[in-house]
């Protein structure tokens, strides 16, 4: 019988993730940390995969009335977010009497699975007990590297809050026992924490349940395929009741720009002395070589944030401690005329406009409207907002630099309502410029920075290569 | 059936493997011209990669000698990589006879 009922929907929130974090033990930074996440390949806090899991498990068997899912099988294809509405929908109840579920969110798919149940009555002996959760502060994740990867293998200690478990899964945890709910939650433990830990990629599970085997203490694994060229590995686990593979991606860190050392060594030291530069957007990617280069140049750089604060102030102090000049201060283009007074004082001779939402992002349509708004808004608003705020501190002659896209030239699917708003940008810099700012635009290509992150190898322009010449323009406004 | 019919077979057959991981809009057609990859392309990184891993699953039960594809393929960058099914189909056959 092939169906499609939808058996859930939620929103998933901070709360929801800690508690899950505290519940599973996989308090990886991907799904708690909201400024940090930020600077990783999917540019936001992403919801356990296993949470969607056991969440979706838990409104089946309510659905189904009872139950013990036996064997799962799945894939977690595209993350799920904080704040977006999750679907879970019962794709096909088999004839065999496996089920099929599709958890979907922002028009992608966040999990497919499929269950094989057990549908005997539950045993009746209580299930043995499970050792309580760890005292003391939790651990911070490993970094497997993945040329360390090969030949792995441990053990990870099982454990289980079972009062949360009842109260956040309480059909599954009734169904399954204490047992078989430690050993499942430590499936996101083994990838979050320990292997490969700190930048895993949870991807695919094939694990079998068996009901009545008695607990253990540790879920043992072994890491069974390396790709070392595509990031991905194949663990096996076994332990208790459960045993079967997982797999799993390695993600790229962070995008590392050129060093203060680096940038000093491509300009002359007082090229840019003329230079008082506001640099928004300046904590990370092409914000971040533009203030290496101004202060590498002789130039005074402001270097503005919005949530990265510690990223603007490492960026200030790499370059203070060569002995440039940099500037944090906290900037919100939603919010520019609170920075009208700060903007006074500084009295910024060229600005630097580099504030960008994620750019590459999965829609749920062919254009979606409200991402289109999203760009605009930081593009064509922020820019307006900001040019106004530094008329209010009564700095009438700007000279601005905007960046704006190669998509415009060769269109990219999936791109379009990025490409929209920095088309209108561009309109808009036409009209500052009408307005007496001098704006320099320029089209930049694809360059390596946190927003252009992936798993495959993908070239990509260097920023110091793409922006020097950008900044030695400034220097007399054509850029 | 030729080498590379048996080939197609298996990848068209990945192609239902990962289409159930996609949205109606950015499900794969069966067809050797399917884009994979590039500025058309409707896969993001990680769902290429899906794809080649259920692409050497399938190859691997269908056809012989098995190939190591995942391994030999994402060692090349994008602009190296097969764009479509088609481009994947000769490699694979390539990568059997090698």
């Amino acid at each position: 019988m092939a169906e499609r009922d939808t058996i859930d929907e939620r929103i998933y929130g901070p709360t929801d993730q800690d508690r899950f974090a505290a519940l599973s033990g996989d308090r990886n930074p991907i799904h708690l940390d909201a400024v940090g996440a930020r600077r990783e390949m999917f540019g936001a806090v992403v919801v356990h995969g296993l949470h969607l899991l056991l969440r979706a498990l838990d409104t089946l068997i309510g659905t189904r009335g009872g139950g013990r899912p036996v064997r799962l099988r799945g894939q977690f294809p595209h993350p799920a977010f904080l704040a977006v509405p999750v679907t879970t929908r019962l794709v096909e109840r088999a004839g065999d009497g496996s089920s099929r579920l599709s958890v979907e969110s922002g028009g992608q798919v966040c999990l497919h699975a499929t269950i094989e149940w057990d549908d005997a009555p539950a045993p009746t002996a209580p299930s043995a007990a499970v050792s309580e959760p760890p005292a003391g502060p939790p651990a911070a994740p490993n970094e497997c590297a993945a040329d360390t990867l090969t030949g792995r293998e441990g053990r990870v200690d099982l454990w289980l809050d079972a009062r949360a478990a009842a109260r956040d899964f309480p059909r599954l945890h009734a169904a399954l026992g204490p047992a078989r709910m430690a050993e499942l939650l430590a499936l996101t433990r083994l990838v979050g924490m320990e292997c490969p830990g700190l930048r895993s990629i949870f991807s695919a599970f094939d694990v079998e349940l068996a009901p009545d085997a008695p607990p253990a203490r540790a879920l043992r694994f072994a890491v069974e395929r390396v790709i070392a060229s595509a990031s991905f590995l194949k663990l096996r686990v076994a332990g208790g009741g459960i045993g079967g593979v997982l797999d799993a991606f390695l993600r790229p860190p962070p995008h590392t720009q050129a060093t203060y050392a680096e940038v000093r060594a491509r300009v002359a030291s007082r090229e840019f002395a003329g230079q008082r530069a506001l640099i928004v957007g300046g904590s990370r990617g092409l914000g971040e070589v533009t203030a290496k280069l101004v202060a590498a140049g002789g130039g005074h750089a402001t270097v503005t944030y919005c949530a990265g604060r510690t990223d603007a102030e490492r960026v200030a102090a790499e370059i203070a401690a060569a002995g440039g000049h940099c500037d944090v201060l906290h900037y919100d283009v939603a919010a520019a005329d609170t920075a009208v007074p700060a903007l006074a004082r500084l009295r910024p001779t060229h600005v630097y406009y580099f504030a960008s939402p994620k750019i590459f992002v999965k829609r749920g349509g062919p254009y979606d409207p409200s991402l289109y708004a999203r760009f605009a808004a930081v593009y064509v608003d922020g820019l307006e907002s900001l040019v106004a705020a530094c008329r209010a501190a009564g700095l009438p002659h700007l000279r601005l630099f905007v960046p704006s896209s190669t998509v415009l030239d060769e269109p990219v699917r999936n791109l379009e309502e990025y490409a929209e708003a920095k088309a209108a940008a561009e309109a808009r810099c036409a009209l500052l410029a009408r307005r007496g700012v001098v704006v320099t635009l320029r089209r930049l290509p694809r360059i390596a920075t946190d927003q252009t992150l992936t798993l495959i190898r993908h070239a990509a322009g260097d920023a110091l290569d793409i922006l020097t010449p950008i900044v030695r323009g400034m220097n007399d406004g054509d850029g | 059936m030729g080498d590379r019919g048996r080939v197609l077979e298996a990848l068209y057959a990945a192609v239902d493997d990962v289409n159930l991981l996609l949205p109606p809009r950015d499900r794969l057609a069966k067809a050797e011209a399917t884009v994979l990859l590039g500025d058309a392309a409707h896969l993001d990184s990680l769902g290429f990669l899906n794809l080649v891993l259920a692409a050497e699953t399938q190859v691997n039960a269908r056809c012989a000698p098995p190939v190591n594809l995942a391994e030999r393929l994402l060692e090349l960058d994008e602009a190296s990589l097969p764009a479509t099914l088609g481009a994947l189909a000769t490699l694979i056959v390539e990568l059997q006879g090698s």
